[in-house]
């Protein structure tokens, strides 16, 4: 079975540039660096690929501050004082011999993606999030994929890890990280693919409503909000609009109204569209053109 | 099948237009390093590239680094693999086109300004203009009519305003002194003595996140500032996403985030429209009076740095002015106003707009260069 097939099993209606760079990452032995706005699906490439190839998900999430210690592997200090205090008075070169062992050793999400036998997929999500100290430490694991630990030595891959990168762009990455992944940037879906994404993820929506949904979530994107809705976002909306048993948006301003904040996420951006829910559910401003899913 | 045996036939030849495309490409500011030209080839020989779509995406998920890289990549690919494609600059595009105009009619205009320029500048204008880096973080905004040198100013003020964020501190700093003990190195260090606690670690509280509030006045009379200033408040918004901006003229208005979020094409149209149709003069204390009765006390607070880029030229009075700067900077924790055309004057001289202004801002600096948008970017995490 294909990417792309994989991809459909699960539900992710994938572009065909992604398709691409997700079997070229695979051909190359080479991580993916997926960037695009917060919102777009770069997440859930990494969650379907799992499913899609009957793997396990291994997610490191990135933040400011993020260490070695949290990303690689860390020594279980609290046990090893025990048996340092235990041991009372043993050979102290056995109990260095014991005190760094596996069975002292934290893994992390690095290492136990590099330590797995199964293969897995490795999921280094909002990289921009982390310092750059961080970015220079992943160019081991993400180039040779291997990690030195002091103590123990070099762990080599057993089986090479589909990795995932993803970034919002917040800050610009470093171009030795760039040069290790390959590269696809991932943006808003167009109307056609959002409606395909909203049947295949809730195939029991009104045909109609799910157009007008798409329509009014794609008018949105282009006007200047503080949060553009994500795909996450028109999901949401769409379950939240089925659940009122609704067919036709257009006629509905109260129940519009009542669910947007399933789609609008800040206060500005709600007064807003509140003032101007009229002209967003005027169907003659349409500047869409989906149509129906065949 | 015949598409992958045609394929393979070709692909000695493919092999070699691959590297003629890499030549191609890095002559057009895109660079491809030898590992990808060898994984390009790799994936011909291999029979990765039997339909265009395919082996253009393929190519562009190998080459291309950034979302500009991305966005420029199908013009490059295009002309390349056309039947006679001779290598040629896709860098300007139609936005350089309608910039270029729109730089030659402000050019006209800025003659018309010159009056205020002292002759140091203009023996240093005279002076730059090689492109280098030195010469492009002195030179004055105003000066710069080369579109192409625009567009690398442009990328040298978002690399500055970029600074900013990594500048910022790590949110939690292991340190020697301090209040709280740091447990996990604390224990670690213990180690070497038998588990006893002799040296102690410590963690640094998180520093807050910086918000910035940002007045931008985007009259006639600050021209080609206000579209540099614009790109600076973007990457800001989009670095520090508790700040707001603002943009003035005759009235003020709330420069939303989703500007912050735009692509560039549609970022550069809005910035195509600054200064349209707005020929009513700026009314920089009207502006600031909206925004103190309907913003002030929503958007800053101590911990808030407000900057205003401005010339201060303004239709009120410059003390109507400063009466409306004072809650600004009473609330706030620092006011900086920025004036570009600070440059223009020697020191000492006077300025009519802003001397009786400058009392109540704690920073008056110019931002009239690259060097001093530089100097200003320190300023502001300090």
């Amino acid at each position: 079975m294909g990417v792309l097939e994989g991809f459909l099993e699960v539900g992710y209606v994938a572009e065909e540039g992604l398709v691409g760079a997700v079997e070229l990452a695979e051909i190359l032995g080479k991580p993916l660096l997926i960037e695009g706005e917060a919102g777009v699906g770069k997440t859930e490439v990494a969650k379907c690929l799992a499913s899609a190839v009957g793997c396990d998900l291994i997610r490191l999430q990135c933040y400011e501050g993020l260490d070695a210690q949290h990303a690689l592997y860390d020594w279980d200090y609290q046990r090893q004082l025990l048996a340092i205090q235990m041991a009372g008075s043993a050979d102290p070169a056995t109990l260095k011999k014991t005190l760094y062992s596996d069975e002292y050793l934290v893994k992390r999400p690095l290492l136990s993606a590099i330590s797995s036998r199964k293969p897995v997929v490795l999921l280094i999500d909002e990289i921009d999030r982390a310092d750059e100290e961080f970015e220079a430490l992943l160019l081991e694991v993400l180039s040779d994929f291997q990690i030195s630990i002091p103590e123990l030595g070099t762990f080599n891959a057993i089986t090479r890890p589909r990795v995932i990168l993803t970034s919002n762009g917040v800050r610009e990455l470093s171009d030795a990280l760039r040069r290790r992944c390959l590269y696809h940037y991932l943006d808003y879906p167009d109307a056609q693919r959002e409606l395909a994404i909203v049947h295949a993820r809730l195939p029991d929506i009104n045909s109609q409503l799910a157009t007008q949904l798409v329509d009014v979530v794609q008018r949105l994107r282009v006007a200047a909000l503080r949060k553009a809705p994500g795909i996450a976002e028109t999901l949401d909306w769409a379950a939240a609009l089925m659940h009122m048993e609704l067919t036709d948006l257009y006629d509905n301003a109260h129940a519009v109204q009542q669910s947007l904040s399933a789609l609008i996420k800040t206060r500005e951006d709600l007064s807003l569209i509140q003032n101007d829910l009229n002209a967003l559910l005027d169907p003659n401003q349409s500047s869409t053109n989906a149509g129906p899913v065949t | 099948m015949n598409s992958r045996a045609d394929t393979r036939d070709h692909e000695p030849v493919l092999v070699t237009r691959l590297t003629d495309f890499a030549r191609y490409l890095r002559a057009n500011e895109l660079p491809v390093d030898p590992g990808t030209l060898l994984d390009l080839q790799r994936l011909a020989a291999l029979g990765h590239a039997n339909t265009r779509s395919r082996f253009r995406a393929n190519t562009r998920a190998c080459i291309c680094r950034c979302p500009r890289d991305w966005h420029r990549f199908d013009a490059l690919f295009d002309v390349f693999w056309q039947a006679d494609g001779e290598p040629v600059d896709t860098l300007p595009d139609e936005n350089d086109a309608a910039n270029d105009q729109g730089l030659t009619l402000a050019g006209h205009q800025r003659l018309l300004g010159m009056a205020g320029t002292s002759e140091k500048q203009r023996q240093e204008e005279e002076f730059f203009g090689a492109g280098d880096f030195k010469a492009l973080s002195l030179a004055d905004f105003r000066f710069v009519f080369d579109p192409a040198q625009m567009r690398e100013i442009e990328q040298l003020v978002e690399r500055v305003a970029r600074l900013a964020k990594k500048r910022r501190s790590r949110r939690e700093v292991v340190s020697t002194r301090g209040k709280v003990v740091d447990l996990r190195t604390s224990i670690r260090r213990s180690l070497r003595y038998s588990g006893q606690p002799v040296e102690l670690s410590f963690r640094k509280r998180k520093p807050r996140l910086r918000r910035f509030v940002l007045l931008l006045d985007v009259s006639q009379s600050m021209d080609v500032y206000a579209r540099l200033f614009m790109r600076f408040a973007r990457i800001l918004m989009t670095l520090f996403q508790r700040s707001d901006a603002f943009v003035f003229n005759t009235d003020l208005s709330e420069l939303g985030r989703g500007h912050a979020r735009l692509q560039e094409d549609d970022f550069e149209r809005v910035l195509n429209q600054l200064g349209k149709g707005w020929l009513g003069g700026t009314r920089i204390a009207e502006s600031l009076d909206t925004f103190n009765d309907v913003y002030l006390n929503r958007c800053v607070n101590t911990k808030t740095t407000v900057l205003i880029f401005s010339d201060g030229c303004d239709t009120a009075s410059p003390e109507q002015l400063a009466e409306r700067v004072k809650p600004i900077q009473r609330r706030s924790g620092k006011l900086v106003w920025v004036n570009p055309l600070l440059g223009r004057f020697e020191a000492g001289e006077a300025d009519k707009y802003m001397d009786p202004v400058v009392p109540y801002v704690d920073r008056y600096c110019s931002a009239h260069n690259l060097e001093s948008l530089i100097q200003l970017e320190r300023e502001l995490l300090t």
